[in-house]
């Protein structure tokens, strides 16, 4: 269970440096950024879509609505015309018709009568010719009800509503009214459909009879028709035009009539809108991208530059504290340690113990074997008097071959005697120099607070006298002080 | 008198020529018992287009027209700024739309007297030499 604690306190440590800090929280927020800002994108598109849609439908409700009242109207009219004709008006009857106001408004409409040749035999004054169409004429002749012209079979660019006469059950002709296309397609307004907007009155036979696209009004263009069109409506899906254009398609089916209405909105023109705040949306997001990077760039270099400045104030303290070759603190940091340790057992009533060392007969396997093998030496001797030593004492090295120890926390005299002796048969231990086996001794003298001294060079020269008095006295020995051997040296 | 001078004054004299012409090619007229003495060139565009069917203190109004030629034209451009086929254009839209019907078409001189004599709010237009005793012509504001 504590592993586990240790080493998530240990990732949430390693998390915090600055090295994974800043650059994961630069990351989180701009992952904030952009997905906010994707996902606004994405409504924006959403609601334009729909707004096109439930425009569409509006818009093509209306035009069903006008056409259909148009197409009633025309033929409500013939159905008077051909009535008044067959009750015995003949020649007079438009004239008479109009006078009453039951003729579809002349300024737009043309209305002329024909016989089965195909001849005028009355018109009025509006003068489209209504005779040229072989086409219509002949599917007049096939029944009775209304008949649509398909531009296609036409050279006229007029759209004409006829339906047959009949005089004394035989037929006798008809009644034709004409109109230019672009009358189906008059309430475009590109306000609404926009300028690429499309409008128009498609034949059951797959021939627009009028298509409007922006400005642009023609008639007798073909689509291959879906049988299924007839009873179905299209409801906003995107079809792709001749012109390479994507629209949202609204159709319906004229009830009566073989025409279907059609609405379709450019694509690209109703998502303009959505399309600019997306724009808008994206620049924002890089901007605000651009500035976190930038201010967590400079917090990084920041916090870099100052880890970077403590690292090396800690290494040049280090250089000023630590002996070079065996890396054990030297002469100046022991002092201090030493005036900490005092000043903790004078507050704590406690006692410690110092422990000069001296290797014996150093001298000699420097001046005989070289420097390189003396450093060798005193490397492993330091390691080893660490490994003698708890985590809690300290050893520093003061002099060429000496060593000075300071145990803090041990009670009293037999751990500083049992501690002693153990760093002598440690030393003992023949050392491994450059191939060669060596055997070295070392001396160590034990003052004791506050037994031997209270302060810090009261302490350190009895030790020291201690220790001389072991390196005098056989050596590979330790020496506890006592004011005796003042004396005897 | 420097040539620029010359210049105005033939410039402005075509000006007023042409005014005058158009002034005199067309007038509005309404029935001698009609109420209307004076209308401006907006009002009578807003009546004949469709865009207003009634006047303040006179009520419903009826525009007459006549069927197109030359006269019609030179009303219709002087008074709406519009060409036929652009007013033609203007009824096509409205008459689909259900937003209004045209004028009514008089074909003849008489026709146009009788409806005028008949109906106080009727207006309508014609050429100056045929206007008569039972007309009166509109004052332009």
């Amino acid at each position: 269970m504590s592993k586990i604690s240790s080493a998530i306190r240990d990732y949430i440590r390693r998390f915090t440096e600055a090295k994974y800090f800043f650059p994961t929280i630069c990351v989180v927020l701009l992952g904030l950024v952009w997905a906010t800002t994707l996902n606004l994108i994405r409504a924006e598109y959403a609601t334009a879509r729909e707004t096109a849609l439930t425009l569409g439908h509006e818009l093509l409700g209306t035009y069903e609505a006008q056409s259909l009242r148009s197409l009633r109207e025309i033929d409500h009219s013939l159905k008077i015309i051909r009535y008044a004709y067959e009750a015995g008006m003949s020649a007079d009857t438009l004239q008479a018709l109009e006078a009453r106001d039951l003729l579809p408004s002349t300024l737009v409409f043309s209305v002329c009568i024909v016989d089965q040749s195909g001849e005028v035999i009355s018109s009025t004054d509006t003068g489209y010719s209504c005779t040229s169409n072989h086409n219509l004429l002949h599917a007049l002749q096939k029944t009775d009800s209304l008949v649509i012209s398909n531009p296609q079979e036409s050279t006229e660019s007029i759209l004409s509503f006829g339906t047959q006469l009949h005089i004394n059950g035989s037929a006798a002709g008809a009644v034709i009214i004409t109109v230019e296309p672009a009358y189906f397609v008059s309430g475009y307004e590109s306000q609404k459909y926009g300028t690429e907007g499309l409008n128009g009155l498609l034949g059951t036979d797959g021939v627009f009879r009028v298509l409007r696209i922006g400005d642009n009004i023609t008639a007798g263009a073909t689509v291959d028709i879906n049988p299924s069109l007839m009873d179905q409506e299209a409801n906003g899906a995107i079809q792709n035009y001749h012109d390479g254009i994507k629209r949202y398609t609204f159709m319906r089916h004229l009830f009566g009539y073989p025409l279907i209405a059609m609405v379709s909105l450019a694509e690209h023109e109703q998502l303009a809108a959505a399309r600019k705040n997306a724009e808008k949306y994206l620049i924002r997001a890089t901007a605000g991208s651009l500035f976190l990077i930038i201010v967590f760039a400079a917090l990084f270099r920041e916090s870099w530059g100052r880890k970077q400045e403590h690292e090396q104030v800690v290494q040049v303290e280090y250089i000023a504290y630590h002996d070079t070759l065996t890396g054990l603190p030297n002469r100046g940091l022991f002092s201090k340690l030493l005036q900490q340790a005092l000043m903790l057992a004078k507050r704590n009533n406690r006692s410690f113990s110092v422990l000069f060392l001296d290797l014996d007969g150093f001298k000699h396997i420097n001046d005989t074997l070289g420097h390189d093998a003396g450093d060798q030496l005193l490397i492993e001797v330091s390691e080893r008097l660490t490994e003698c030593l708890r985590s809690s004492d300290v050893v520093a090295r003061i002099g060429g071959d000496e060593f000075v120890a300071l145990l803090p926390n041990h009670k009293g005299g037999d751990c500083a005697e049992a501690v002693a002796q153990k760093i002598i048969t440690a030393i003992a231990e023949p050392h491994n120099i450059l191939g060669h086996k060596y055997s070295i001794t070392i001396s160590v003298g034990i003052s004791m607070y506050p037994r031997d001294g209270q302060d810090e060079h009261t302490l350190m020269k009895n030790a020291d006298i201690a220790m001389y008095y072991a390196k005098s006295h056989g050596k590979n020995s330790y020496r506890f002080y006592s004011p005796e051997l003042k004396l005897a040296s | 008198m420097n040539r620029v001078h010359v210049h105005l004054i033939s410039l402005s004299l075509l000006l007023l020529c042409n005014a005058v012409k158009a002034a005199a090619e067309v007038v509005v007229v309404v029935g001698k018992n009609s109420p209307m003495e004076s209308l401006n060139s907006h009002e009578i565009s807003d009546i004949f287009l469709g865009n207003a069917t009634a006047l303040p203190k006179i009520g419903k109004v009826m525009p007459l027209d006549r069927s197109e030629d030359r006269l019609r034209a030179a009303f219709y451009q002087d008074y709406t700024g519009k060409n036929l086929p652009q007013i033609k254009a203007h009824w096509a839209k409205n008459i689909f739309t259900g937003r209004g019907y045209p004028p009514k078409v008089v074909s003849s001189i008489d026709e146009l007297r009788a409806i005028l004599l008949k109906n106080p709010t009727a207006i309508g237009y014609t050429s100056p030499d045929k206007v008569d005793g039972s007309m009166k012509i509109l004052i332009m504001k």
